[in-house]
């Protein structure tokens, strides 16, 4: 028998609750690093000036900044973890980091104030590493953003050859490679200068990229892929092309902006509001992005074309809007797939093509995309679109998507579990897969828990209790009953704070 | 039953959604002066002159308030459960019979007429021959108008037809909620709001 419920707005779920007055954990946090009076190589001038400018400018813009100014690696990994923790319920994290770094194989190392490198092999546990960085700016449930500014090269030439081969060898840190992206949340990983280039100090007490850095982000309405762009242009002129900044990572699936005027919300990911988002860096910035669409950038080209959808422009066209996304998925991009998958299965301004549909959901589903594996999967549950029920294909592609972070995902999977219907998956691990979709930020497994709360069983609520309690959250005994004890912690948890009036 | 009625709302609370300042329905009251919110009545034959083809606040909230009178009748515990069913199929012939045949609020209309269809097949099939109709008032007001004839289910088979109804209920909110907003917003509705529960399973789509 299959059912069907509302997943409550949350503006509804908090309607219920009209006694209490709530408050949302910060939306925009960012962690600063400044290190200058290095203790055994030499003291950097202007990184100091650089990351106070820049911590100044993030709190102008709407940050919540903590600033950490010549710390030790234990001070730096300290503030790393608390960081990591006040990610989780933000939409975007920034960490910037002015300092020596250096770059070898495709590690890059951090230099806290206090290393102390006496032979290659001591620069791992001396200092921080950039997956350190981004692992901990990498919970933020819209946007993670690494700045590294600084030269990558050398600070330690009689003792790292980099040169070397050997050299190499002996400095993994045996992590693997960074978790593929997924396209719902972006990452960002911005470089002062390419690889190997020096990053020039300037002329006056900040470096030319703090400088483009801080003139850029203050721009309300750029969208961040072309504020990135104009940063590497600014520090282009301001040297002479001998320093070129270079941005990595993926950028989410919906326009995204550090500084937003008045009007500006954030949308939420449905296609409607990706219309109206992107429409609206067509009108500020349309130049700009049909120059990137041209260039060849996908992702540009379904901004177009999502634009194309947004009804209440005068740029409504969406036959035009369908060419767009069909020339990115003939570019084989997998997001635009997925995209075009959802227009063509609800009819958006098109036809409704299901069967097509499907197929676009198949082909994202297998490039990996999480949110496409999640829908698979759900169409397999519920056997929409012309398949077939199928559980054990349903379950396969929800553990895949919440391998990859896709929070629905991990709460479906959690779902199963919970039941007793995932062989290697007992009732913790059904509660560690719903806390993580709560802190990742998904307000429809919040509102299919707490409106479900009879779906899962005492033993899963016990387990999340716990959590909760572990991580300072809860204060209830654990016994797995759903009161409102339970229900205030599970918020929390998700980030918002109920406080007795 | 007063779950099954809040819940029915609650998927009409998308009205919240739709476009502010969006026309309002015209609302009259009928001669009794106590049959409330709407132009059209149970005996009127064509569509509302106060519900237009395109979708808007006012002429949702004129489909919420004909519900809330469902739920004031069809709920109340003024009335035997064995009849609630059919109270509850007179109310989608009427909410189907304020709406236009075309535009936007059709798959509402459609929806409604089908969910009466099956509704009435549910009371067909244990209807109760040897006791009598009712004509309840709207409300159960004194001196409000009286609903059409409303038939009675065998009283040892209500509990079962009622789950089959509650059923009924759920498959109409998923399409009313699919239907609400502007066209744009469809497509959410389609693919973002969907839920699926089954077994003590529930699945969400992607965000």
């Amino acid at each position: 028998m299959l059912r069907r419920l509302l997943v409550l707005p949350l503006c509804l779920l908090l309607l219920a609750t009209q006694t209490f007055a709530e408050t949302r954990a910060k939306d925009r946090v960012a962690l600063v690093f400044g290190m200058a009076s290095y203790r055994n190589v030499t003291a950097l001038k202007n990184t100091i000036s650089d990351a106070s400018a820049l911590a100044r400018t993030l709190e102008d813009i709407g940050f919540h900044v903590d600033v950490r100014m010549d710390a030790t690696k234990d001070e730096a990994l300290a503030a790393l973890d608390k960081f990591a923790f006040e990610a989780e319920t933000a939409d975007i994290a920034l960490i910037y980091y002015a300092g020596h770094g250096v770059s070898v194989q495709g590690t890059t190392f951090l230099i806290p104030v206090d290393a102390r490198v006496r032979e290659a092999k001591d620069i791992v546990t001396a200092s921080v590493t950039m997956d350190q960085l981004l692992a901990a700016a990498d919970g933020a449930r819209k946007m993670s953003i690494v700045i590294l500014d600084s030269c990558r090269d050398n600070p330690f030439p009689d003792v790292i050859d980099l040169r070397d081969p050997e050299v190499a060898k002996g400095l993994t840190t045996g992590k693997g490679g960074l978790a593929a992206p997924s396209p719902d949340r972006g990452t960002l990983v911005a470089f002062a200068a390419r690889d190997g280039e020096v990053a020039l100090d300037g002329d006056g007490a900040n470096s030319p990229f703090n400088i483009a850095l801080r003139t850029n982000i203050v721009k309300p309405n750029v969208e961040i892929g072309l504020l990135f762009r104009q940063v590497r242009d600014d520090v282009l002129a301001a040297t002479g092309n001998q320093q070129e900044p270079a941005t990595y990572g993926s950028l989410p699936g919906e326009p995204f902006y550090l500084t937003a005027d008045a009007t500006t919300a954030s949308p939420e990911p449905g296609v409607e509001e990706l219309a109206v988002a992107w429409q609206r860096v067509v009108a500020a910035d349309r130049a700009n992005l049909e120059k990137s669409a041209e260039a060849g950038d996908t992702r540009s080209i379904v901004g177009l074309a999502l634009a194309k959808l947004d009804r209440q422009s005068t740029d409504y066209a969406p036959e035009e809007a369908q060419a767009l996304l069909e020339q990115a998925v003939a570019a084989g991009d997998p997001d635009a797939k997925y995209r075009l998958a959802k227009v063509l299965e609800g009819g958006l301004g098109v036809d409704p093509d299901p069967a097509r549909a499907l197929k676009l959901y198949q082909e994202a589903a297998e490039a990996k995309i999480p949110a496409a594996l999640n829908d698979m999967g759900y169409f397999h549950f519920s056997g929409e679109l012309g398949l077939t029920k199928d559980r054990d294909a349903a379950l396969a592609l929800f553990r895949e998507a919440a391998r990859q972070g896709h929070t629905e995902a991990m709460f479906n999977v959690a779902s199963f579990a919970a039941n007793g219907l995932v062989p290697d998956l007992g009732p913790k691990d059904a509660a560690d897969l719903l806390y993580r979709a709560l802190r990742g930020g998904s307000e429809l497994a919040l509102d299919g828990l707490l409106n479900n709360a009879d779906k899962f069983p005492k033993e899963t609520w016990a387990g999340l209790q716990q959590i909760l309690a572990d991580n300072g959250l809860y204060d209830g005994s654990v016994d797995g009953s759903f009161g409102p004890g339970t229900r205030r912690a599970v918020l929390a948890a998700y980030g918002i704070f109920e406080t007795e009036d | 039953m007063r779950t099954l009625f809040a819940t029915l709302l609650l998927a009409l609370g998308l009205v919240a959604l739709l476009p502010p300042g969006a026309a309002q329905a015209q609302e009259c009251l009928d001669s009794s002066g106590e049959f409330y919110v709407t132009c059209t009545s149970f005996s009127s034959d064509s569509g509302s002159p106060g519900i237009g083809p395109g979708l808007n606040s006012g002429s949702t909230r004129t489909i919420v308030r004909i519900l809330q009178g469902a739920d004031a009748t069809c709920g109340s515990e003024l009335i035997e459960k064995r009849y609630r069913i059919d109270c509850l199929r007179l109310y989608y012939l009427k909410v189907a019979d304020a709406l236009p045949d075309s535009g936007d609020y059709l798959p509402i209309k459609t929806a409604m007429l089908d969910a009466a269809a099956k509704l009435d097949a549910i009371v067909e099939a244990n209807l109760d021959e040897r006791t009598p109709p009712i004509r309840p008032r709207e409300g159960h007001k004194p001196a409000a108008k009286r609903l059409p004839v409303v038939r009675p289910v065998q009283e040892d088979m209500a509990d079962i037809a009622l789950a089959q109804a509650a059923e009924v209920v759920k498959e109409t909110e998923l399409i009313i909620i699919r239907s609400g907003g502007d066209p744009a917003r469809r497509t959410e509705h389609y693919t973002d709001i969907a839920a699926a529960v089954e077994d003590n399973l529930v699945i969400l789509r992607s965000a």
